[in-house]
């Protein structure tokens, strides 16, 4: 082989830039203690590690929302611990045979238990109540201003009052029956002291309808639902409460989307009746195209718009109706302005009762494809609708009544609804504790799961430093022989030999 | 017998063979380092002297040629390796590039933003009403779409600078072989002198490589010496004294299509497949055009996805929801990818419940596309990015290794090459030294020749 010097030269060349890029490579990965600089130093690692990365991403979010809805169901478990104490104390204050006097003491008692009770069913964890569904934003409950029949009545129809008690300060109202009969023939006496004086004049007819006016706003309607009619000498109390909320089943005035179109008016049409449902719902009007009033199609969702019916196509004139369960219709009518897509008209409807949220579960994702639900609705826990079995306020609500009225039926009957109501909290309790260990056991599993996948995460990308560390002194001295042989053979030349 | 005259006139020839063989060395000593440079070596023969009797034979001497040693194939097979090596190299810078933009070893790129941005949709569905959950998730989406529009914008400037380069190197090699034409006709009609045509032809040597290492060639040398150069389809670019220029013209893409210059209506994009010119196509018509449609893909698929969730939920004010992105633009793709104008104005606008009640399961439902396999129903928007990020990483390490085979190809033959054409030190010197040798002899002949005829003309006087 002839050696030139450029081959010489580049030779060495050669071999000082691999020893350098190689001595580079490994300097790099000391500094930075990773394998894997760039993609192309591992593609199938880099592919891989960024895989784990997003799954150990996930596995944060799961481990995060365990821990907000464990905190969550933790507050709800101590809230409902306390609701139990109210009721067993409330049931203690039904249980003897009391005097007058003490009786007085006790339906006081009560009455404070009431407001603790409130409190409780309006708890917040941030800013969010705890035990309305998810309206998380809408207080839950109010005192209800309930009409209490006394249990010796003959009248066994249904009873709700309405209308927004005005006066400046609490009152109990007592209806009396002066003659019985059927409504719109009955006759009736109203007092505003608890039954001690009575409106002065003749007694007033109950009207067909079965409303009848008590004062300061408030109404008292008689449903003939039952199988006797009203009777002569039959008792009603209500107790108003200056921020109460009467018990009617109620259609809420219909509300447009912010950022409709329709520039109109939505109110609800004459047509509209009582509302007969048994949960609370959000009723959603989406018109599917635009058009003058009349002319739109549109959908209507009686779930605040989770589903939606089949496309109601135009003419409908200038109402529609939301909810047509006969005699009970929901009618929204409109006016003023032309409708387009998308616009979005919605009503809430209430059931009687003083439940103000809605029976909807609140849920997390704690897993691939595995959704925790962690709240307890105010309707299932304190109401009778929807999932709930006792109404909690209405039954403490009566047994303050029959307190101060000393009706012992109506108190021994309110102390079996409590003690049903007990069963059913301390239910509620055991569900919240069984999906609170639960939880645990996702968390523990995803513990496990994070180590595992930072471990093969740091086995993909963690350098091995011992390992590096020998690799780099060989290739330091590699590097050095180079730079060795380099000077040393640049110096030798047969021009040092001739003379 | 011969006279002195002829004495002297060998010795002459003598020194001046030596002499030449010295300015040889020479020559060869001064290129040591010249790139492209042959050795050349003085062809000495022996000369008969006619002009004396028949029974005295004197011999002379004679430089026959100056020889230029190169190997003919080797170089064919240099030139082949250029255009290889060429190729492979301008692949190389190019993902390189393209790797720096997407380097996620440190985090904070698209994987990890669209982990976050889903992570925000998820906090928003645990606090549906919550004005600093909306807000982390406008800022979250605001970050996505600006990633993708940032690395999508600099692949898409990477494109374009190969296109800019693409018409620069077709103009650097029309004058390569403008360069080559002239120097065939100076070979063929012999302009130059003998030694100057050896210089010529390594000139030649050098332009065909650096042809090559722009774009695949094929090349003839005719009977006459010149040399033939030919498109890998056959279209002549060089013929004997004549060159054809090529040009660049853009096309309904937007980028540059390579043309001849002469006959506009002839595409000959489709045949440069080699050299920097095919490395460059290939990286802006294939390799960046294929990620910028990855990117596209996985952009549009998410909007897509996440606007029709979007429209299914209700907002803080119970209208339905609207878009939350922007609708893909076919035109601009990801290189426009934007969150809607409205939501990112306003917050409270983003359609997190799916029921006017604020109930967050729209954004949980959303925030769940992380696990939802958006890409053609068999990859989630994470692993998609992971393996387009993987295969970016092998093409890299690919086009590495590839660098490095035809490197080694090409060493292995300059190293041939070099054994052959190239200059050693030691081998010049021993040369010096035997001509200096030849020299000093021829010289001392002559003082001989001179003493003997002195001597012949004191015979005369006395």
């Amino acid at each position: 082989m002839r050696i030139t010097e450029n081959l010489k030269f580049r030779m060495l060349n050669d071999a000082l830039s691999h020893a350098q890029k190689n001595y580079g490579r490994l300097a790099e990965k000391m500094a930075s203690q990773k394998n894997i600089n760039r993609p192309s130093d591992d593609p199938g690692g880099t592919t891989e590690v960024l895989g784990y990365r997003s799954v150990r991403e996930s596995i944060g979010q799961y481990r995060r929302n365990i821990e907000n809805a464990g905190a969550w169901m933790e507050i709800t478990n101590t809230k409902l611990e306390s609701v139990q104490k109210i009721i067993a104390e409330a049931k203690e204050t039904g249980l003897n045979d009391q005097s007058p006097g003490l009786r007085q003491v006790l339906a006081q008692t009560v009455g404070s238990l009431i407001e603790e009770l409130l409190s409780l069913a309006n708890s917040k964890h941030g800013d969010r109540y705890l035990f309305s569904g998810t309206e998380t934003d809408t207080e839950p409950f109010r005192r209800t201003i309930l009409p209490v029949a006394a249990s010796a009545n003959t009248f066994d129809g249904s009873l709700y009052t309405g209308g927004t008690y005005a006066a400046g300060s609490d009152k109990t109202f007592t209806v009396r029956i002066a003659n019985g009969g059927a409504l719109g023939a009955a006759t009736y006496q109203v007092s505003e002291d608890g039954g001690t004086t009575w409106q002065p004049g003749p007694a007033g007819t109950v009207p067909a309808d079965g409303t009848i006016t008590l004062g300061d706003g408030l109404t008292l309607t008689f449903v003939d639902d039952g199988s006797n009619r009203l009777t002569a000498g039959d008792l009603f109390t209500v107790n108003a409460y200056r921020s109460g909320t009467t018990t009617a089943p109620q259609v809420g005035d219909p509300r447009a989307a912010a950022h409709n179109t329709f520039a109109g008016t939505v109110t609800l049409d004459a047509a509209t009746g009582t509302y007969a449902g048994d949960t609370n719902k959000t009723f959603v009007v989406k018109f599917v195209n635009g058009g003058a009033i009349g002319d739109a199609d549109y959908r209507i969702s009686a779930d605040g718009g989770r589903t939606w019916s089949a496309v109601y196509s135009a003419p409908w004139g200038n109402t529609i109706t939301v909810d047509g369960t006969a005699g009970h219709e929901i009618v929204l009518a409109f006016a003023g302005d032309d409708l387009a897509e998308n616009d979005l008209f919605y009503v809430r409807a209430y059931t009687s009762g003083n439940y103000a949220g809605n029976g909807d579960d609140l849920s997390v994702r704690i897993g691939k494809g595995n959704r925790a639900t962690y709240n307890v609705s105010g309707e299932e826990a304190f109401t009778d609708r929807g999932r709930g079995e006792v109404d909690l306020f209405a039954a403490l609500e009566t047994l303050k009544t029959a307190l101060e009225n000393g009706d012992k039926d109506l108190i021994n009957r309110q102390v079996n609804r409590l003690t049903a109501a007990q069963d059913h909290i301390r239910q509620q309790i055991a569900s919240v504790g069984a999906r609170m260990s639960g939880l645990n056991i996702s968390r523990e599993n995803l513990q496990v799961l994070d180590e595992k996948m930072s471990g093969l995460i740091s086995d993909r990308e963690d350098v091995d430093l011992e390992a590096i560390i020998v690799e780099f002194q060989m290739r330091e001295t590699a590097l050095r022989a180079s730079y060795v042989m380099a000077v040393e053979i640049g110096k030798k030349s047969i021009l040092d030999f001739l003379t | 017998m011969g006279n002195i005259s002829s004495i002297f006139n060998i010795a002459k020839e003598g020194l001046w063979v030596n002499q030449t063989g010295i300015a040889t060395v020479g020559s060869n000593v001064a290129n040591v380092n010249t790139p492209g440079y042959s050795r050349q070596r003085a062809v000495i023969g022996a000369r008969s002297q006619y002009d004396v009797p028949e029974s005295m034979v004197l011999t002379g001497t004679q430089v026959i040629n100056i020889e230029r040693l190169y190997d003919k194939y080797l170089e064919f097979q240099m030139v082949g390796q250029s255009d290889q090596l060429g190729y492979a190299d301008e692949r190389k810078k190019a993902l390189d590039r393209i790797e720096a933009i997407f380097n996620e070893s440190r985090g904070g790129g698209i994987h990890e933003l669209l982990d976050r941005f889903w992570k925000a949709w998820e906090d928003l569905a645990a606090n549906p009403a919550g004005q600093t959950e909306r807000t982390a998730l406008v800022y979250a989406s605001q970050n996505l779409a600006a990633m993708f529009r940032e690395y999508s914008g600099e692949l898409y400037n990477l494109q374009q600078e190969l296109n800019t380069g693409i018409s620069r190197t077709v103009s650097r090699l029309n004058g390569y072989l403008a360069d080559i034409a002239d120097l065939n006709y100076k070979v063929i009609y012999g302009t130059a002198g003998q030694n100057n045509i050896n210089d010529i032809l390594d000139k030649r040597s050098e332009l065909l490589k650096k042809v090559s290492d722009l774009i695949d060639i094929n090349y003839v040398e005719t009977s006459e010496g010149a040399v033939n150069v030919f498109l890998s389809n056959g279209i002549p670019l060089v013929e004997a004294v004549r060159s054809r220029d090529l040009a660049v013209q853009a096309n309904a893409r937007g980028v540059y299509d390579i043309i001849l210059a002469d006959d506009p209506t002839k595409n000959v994009t489709s045949a440069v497949t080699g050299g920097r010119l095919g490395g460059m196509l290939e990286m802006r018509d294939h390799t960046i055009a294929g990620y910028l449609a990855n990117l596209d893909d996985l952009a549009g698929n998410m909007i897509n996805e996440v606007n029709a969730l979007h429209a299914r939920g209700y907002d803080r004010y119970g209208n339905v929801g609207g878009n939350f992105f922007e609708p893909f633009n076919a035109i601009m793709g990801v290189r426009d990818m934007r969150v809607d104008a409205t939501i990112a104005a306003e917050p409270n606008r983003i359609a997190a419940s799916s029921t006017v009640n604020d109930d967050g399961e729209n954004a949980l439902a959303i925030g769940s596309l992380k696990d939802a396999l958006i890409m053609g129903g068999t990859a989630t928007a994470g692993d998609y990015y992971a393996v387009f990020l993987g295969n970016i990483g092998q093409a890299a390490a690919d086009a590495e290794r590839s660098l490095s085979h035809e490197t080694s190809v090409m060493t292995q033959l300059q190293n041939q090459h070099e054994q052959v054409s190239g200059v050693s030190i030691d081998e010049e010197m021993m040369n010096l030294v035997k001509f200096q040798l030849g020299y000093n002899a021829a010289a001392k002949m002559v003082s001989v020749a001179e003493e003997m005829l002195v001597e012949l003309l004191k015979m005369v006087e006395r």
